[in-house]
């Protein structure tokens, strides 16, 4: 009895040791868990097992919020995933603490790599390929329709310029007595996002090759004074900021008139504030040199460490060919990466993914320095000092080079 | 007489009191039940016009809700338990017994709250990881997993703690030293002092232990996070996040999750604090 | 007799002694290596000598950040403090509803941060918030609590206090039930008065619990980080970046676990020596 027990446990295990040396496991983690999310992924390393029975995919859903700690105590203690998604930004971070592999002898395994044009550069880091975006996220300008009836504004004639943009943002501006009622315009201060979007529609840009920081130069100086005046000198803006109300965005609230917002506020709108979404129109950012836009994208990288490199370069190349990338992006509400998803009618039967999608031309990201996160936190709080008065635009944005500068 | 008109002015305070604490709470209640276009309306509506159960049905069937809550139940009673059972003890020693070095094993104790728990994150972390022995660990803690993603590893952080035995010395410290030395005159023997006399004498500060051992185990976020592996080993927090995406929450099911997710903590601070007001504490002199 | 004893007391704090050794201080101990090196959590410790702790004698920001830290303890302790023994007395003892008065003044401790941060923000919005709403019926202007470097301290301040209340309530709560009722009686019998029971009697036998929620309402204050996390962030302009919060920034924001242990290890000297200044004058007063 206890032999034939012992016999078979044996047999199991040997069994087990077998298909664990036959099989390749590639650990995935996908950033995000709504259900829709995972069901689509669960259908898509359904199909890859069926093509690929010797490669075994583990997939785990990680909250957005968790995704940093966990990523680096994982690696810290050795047990990291083969594949991982995760923003753009953290790119150069994560190369220069030696966790990624670079892509560049994999590009013949992904498919058509010239279908990202001009995005697949938010993944470039120091001339290597590190970051294989999936789908994007971008701002557009938001206003309220009702509002600007009120104002006396037609609302089939958005700003284009920034001197409208300022007149527009004036006349919107409702007040209380002293207290602002309705702002012109939400320019969310202290996030460097939105006055990102001033600097480099002026022409003026982040950072250079070296990763020095360029943006005091005189077209960032002029978005800053230009941003500055809009909350000092013509008050469409409360000095203090506008927090969310009850958790609406202030231009779902009606506390601002226009906005520059993402495709998930106007998700989020549309769900707690059926009425409030029908009265809110897109359109593109003011020009002022050129349009541009700040856009954020989710994607995959590789970990340096992992042990079966020709079976996670066969998951790669699934995950971010076009087919793939279509129903990862379209489930997650974002807009996809490669030029031929956009073409999937899901995408152009809704017209607010299509404007999303029409903003990527003038699409600018987060730029790939490894110490992003520091320079962006200095960046916002000299924002803010100007935005509150303590500093001219000139003397912050050249202080916060100098401080950026010691970061390298 | 005096016992009434006290009683009256406190009535308006306790009332005033009751809704300044648990405002949020109810409120969070009452969200729970509101349909998505109520939840943020405004003017804000405090009772919802029509009740819906949609939320609850949403958390409980997303993922492994159950799961997660009974992972978290399990570690949060072992962590009470183990958490009172010694630090109770310890507590007990450094109040009542006199020992060599006390002073110093004390100090050595505390000293380990000072330390913000950020820091010790990822030793802690590596420590638990590579624990010899354990989960496939060799003699010298190589070539497994340790503790991690287990129920043990979870409960880590939260057993025979610092806050635990300060407190509990305290308590006993309360203790008229006279009820010591008349045990000790009547020839008890120094374990039976401590657990048939002492114990049960202090229901009040093991309650309050037992309390907050399971407050602060089913409140962890940082540590969960960090030692679970898979989905399965996740804990209700964790299971919480789920409904918190990149730029926008999911509130109504996090609502209902979250209401959900206090349940068990009630439930612990009312069965514990029912020994609060059962102690009438004689001396015992007698 | 004494070795019976001592031998009985060893064995009932060694397995605490032991597990707080292998568990606490054995990490705490790899933190400190750590913060004599540069490291950023993935790949190897590079090992820099003094250099984390000479930039932190000369970093600004953080000692700015020290500052406030303590300025919040020196608000939230002693309202804690003091409003928790307050409800403590309040609720102990045998009213009609009583125990779900005390049950509801838990509650702040156990409410979830998501849910707490939400209904504070609509407390202190400036347009729609209930605290302004206060204000305007005297005539008072709108105050962007939170959005007002003045202000905002103060505000995750009566928040804290709000939160942490319920704890030190149920603590000095246990800590009256400990005392004996004859203890009163015999004091009535000595012709006290209520109040005079309170000051002559109580407050002296509560002196270890006092003791106990100072130390550690003095390490948790000092190391608050949650409600900041979730409120604010450390804004506006830093005006609440806490210790705890720079701390954590450090180490998973800017991925610079060196920097933060050797931060952590300032903090926690500081504490340590103001827990020991907190405890000395106790002792003074008691005298």
């Amino acid at each position: 009895m206890h032999t034939w027990r012992k016999v078979l446990v044996v047999m199991v295990m040997a069994l087990i040791a077998v298909s664990a040396f036959s099989k390749n496991t590639v650990l995935v983690w996908f950033a995000g868990t709504d259900k829709a999310l995972t069901d689509c992924v669960d259908k898509l390393v359904r199909e890859f097992e069926k093509r690929n029975p010797d490669i075994d995919v583990q997939v785990e859903f990680v909250p957005w919020g968790e995704l940093s700690v966990k990523v680096a105590t994982s690696f810290a203690g050795g047990i990291g995933p083969d594949i991982f998604m995760h923003g753009q930004a953290a790119v150069a971070g994560f190369v220069e603490n030696g966790v990624l592999m670079p892509l560049d002898d994999c590009v013949e395994a992904l498919e058509d790599i010239g279908d990202f044009g001009e995005v697949i550069e938010a993944g470039r880091y120091k001339g290597h390929l590190y970051f294989v975006p999936v789908y994007g996220s971008g701002r557009l300008l938001a206003y309220r329709s009702d509002l600007f009836e009120r104002a006396g504004l037609d609302p089939s004639k958005p700003p284009s310029t920034w001197e409208q943009l300022r007149e527009y943002a004036i006349k919107l501006t409702e007040w209380e007595g002293n207290r602002m009622k309705v702002a012109g315009i939400d320019l969310e201060v202290p996030s460097q996002q939105v006055w990102g979007i001033f600097l480099m529609s002026n022409g003026g840009g982040f950072f250079n090759e070296e990763f020095e920081p360029v943006f005091n130069s005189p077209q960032g100086i002029e978005a800053l004074e230009y941003f500055t005046e809009l909350v000092r000198k013509y008050k469409v803006y409360p000095e203090a900021g506008l927090p969310k109300v009850a958790n609406l965005d202030p231009i779902v609230a009606g506390t601002a008139a226009m906005a520059f917002v993402t495709a998930e506020t106007m998700a989020a709108a549309k769900k707690y504030a059926p009425d409030v979404y029908e009265k809110i129109k897109l359109s593109f950012p003011p020009a002022r040199i050129k349009k541009a836009t700040f856009y954020s994208f989710g994607g995959f990288m590789v970990s340096r460490f992992t042990k079966n490199r020709e079976a996670t370069i066969k998951v790669l190349s699934y995950l971010t060919s076009k087919s793939s990338i279509t129903e990862i992006s379209y489930v997650l509400g974002g807009i996809p990466s490669r030029k031929s998803a956009v073409n999937d009618p899901r995408f152009g039967s809704d017209p607010i993914i299509s404007l999303f999608i029409e903003g990527m031309k003038y699409a600018f990201w987060n730029p790939n320095v490894p110490f992003w996160t520091r320079a962006r936190d200095i960046l916002s709080q000299y924002i803010e000092r100007t935005v509150r008065g303590t500093m001219t635009p000139k003397e912050a944005l050249d202080k916060a080079v100098e401080e950026i500068r010691k970061l390298k | 007489m005096k016992r009434k008109s006290s009683s009256l002015v406190l009535i308006p305070i306790a009332i005033i009191t009751t809704i300044l604490m648990g405002f949020p709470f109810f409120w969070m209640l009452l969200s729970s039940f509101k349909s998505n276009s109520e939840l943020f309306s405004w003017p804000p509506k405090i009772l919802p016009s029509s009740i819906t159960f949609e939320h609850y049905v949403d958390a409980i069937s997303t993922f492994r809700f159950g799961r997660y809550f009974f992972n978290s139940v399990i570690v949060a009673v072992l962590s009470m338990l183990i958490n009172v059972f010694f630090c109770s003890l310890a507590g007990y020693a450094f109040a009542c017994l006199e020992f060599p070095y006390k002073k110093l094993f004390f100090v050595l104790i505390l000293a380990t709250m000072i330390i913000p728990v950020q820091i010790t994150l990822i030793p802690t972390f590596l420590l638990v990881k590579n624990l010899p022995l354990c989960g496939g660990n060799d003699i010298f803690g190589r070539g497994g997993t340790g503790l991690l993603n287990t129920h043990i590893g979870l409960a880590v952080p939260h057993i025979m703690t610092a806050f635990g035995v300060f407190m509990m010395r305290q308590f006993y410290s309360q203790f008229p030293n006279g009820l010591l030395e008349a045990a000790r005159i009547d020839g008890a023997r120094e374990f039976a002092i401590f657990f048939e006399i002492f114990l049960p004498l202090s229901k009040p500060g093991l309650s309050a232990l037992a309390i907050f051992t399971f407050t602060e185990t089913w409140n962890d976020f940082l540590w969960p996070l960090v030692i679970t592996r898979t989905d399965k080993m996740r804990t209700i927090q964790l299971g919480l996040e789920i409904f918190k995406g990149r730029f926008v929450n999911d509130w109504g099911p996090l609502m209902a999750a979250t209401v959900i997710s206090s349940i068990p903590i009630i439930v612990v601070f009312i069965l514990f604090q029912k020994q609060f007001m059962s102690m009438s504490l004689t001396s015992g002199m007698k | 007799m004494y070795k019976r004893i001592a031998r009985t007391a060893l064995i009932f704090i060694l397995p605490v002694f032991i597990y707080n050794i292998a568990f606490r201080i054995y990490p705490i101990i790899y933190s400190l290596y750590l913060s004599f090196t540069k490291f950023s959590g993935l790949g190897t410790p590079k090992f820099v000598g003094m250099k984390n702790f000479q930039s932190l004698i000369l970093d600004k920001e953080f000692w700015l950040s020290m500052l406030r830290t303590m300025q919040f303890s020196a608000e939230v302790l002693p309202a804690n403090m003091l409003l928790s023994l307050l409800l403590a007395l309040l609720i102990n003892r045998k009213m009609f509803g009583i125990s779900l008065v005390r049950s509801i003044c838990y509650l702040p401790v156990i409410t979830p941060m998501v849910a707490a941060s939400v209904i504070w923000t609509w407390i202190y919005d400036p347009n729609v918030g209930i605290l302004n709403f206060v204000l305007n019926l005297f005539g008072v202007g709108p105050v962007n609590f939170l959005g007002n470097m003045s202000t905002a301290l103060h505000s995750i301040v009566m928040m804290r206090v709000w939160r942490g209340v319920g704890w030190n309530m149920i603590v000095y709560l246990a800590g009256l039930q400990s005392i004996p009722k004859e203890v009163y009686e015999a004091a009535s019998i000595d012709g006290a008065n209520s109040l005079e029971k309170f000051v002559r009697v109580t407050l002296p036998l509560l002196r270890p619990v006092h003791m106990y929620v100072l130390l550690v309402g003095l390490v948790s204050t000092l190391q608050t980080f949650t409600e900041v996390y979730v409120m604010t962030q450390g804004g506006p302009i830093n005006s609440t970046t806490v210790v705890g919060l720079l701390i954590y920034k450090t180490a998973f924001d800017y991925m610079d676990m060196g920097y933060a242990s050797a931060m952590s290890f300032v903090v926690g000297t500081i504490i340590m020596l103001a827990s020991i200044l907190a405890v000395s004058r106790r002792k003074e007063v008691a005298m």
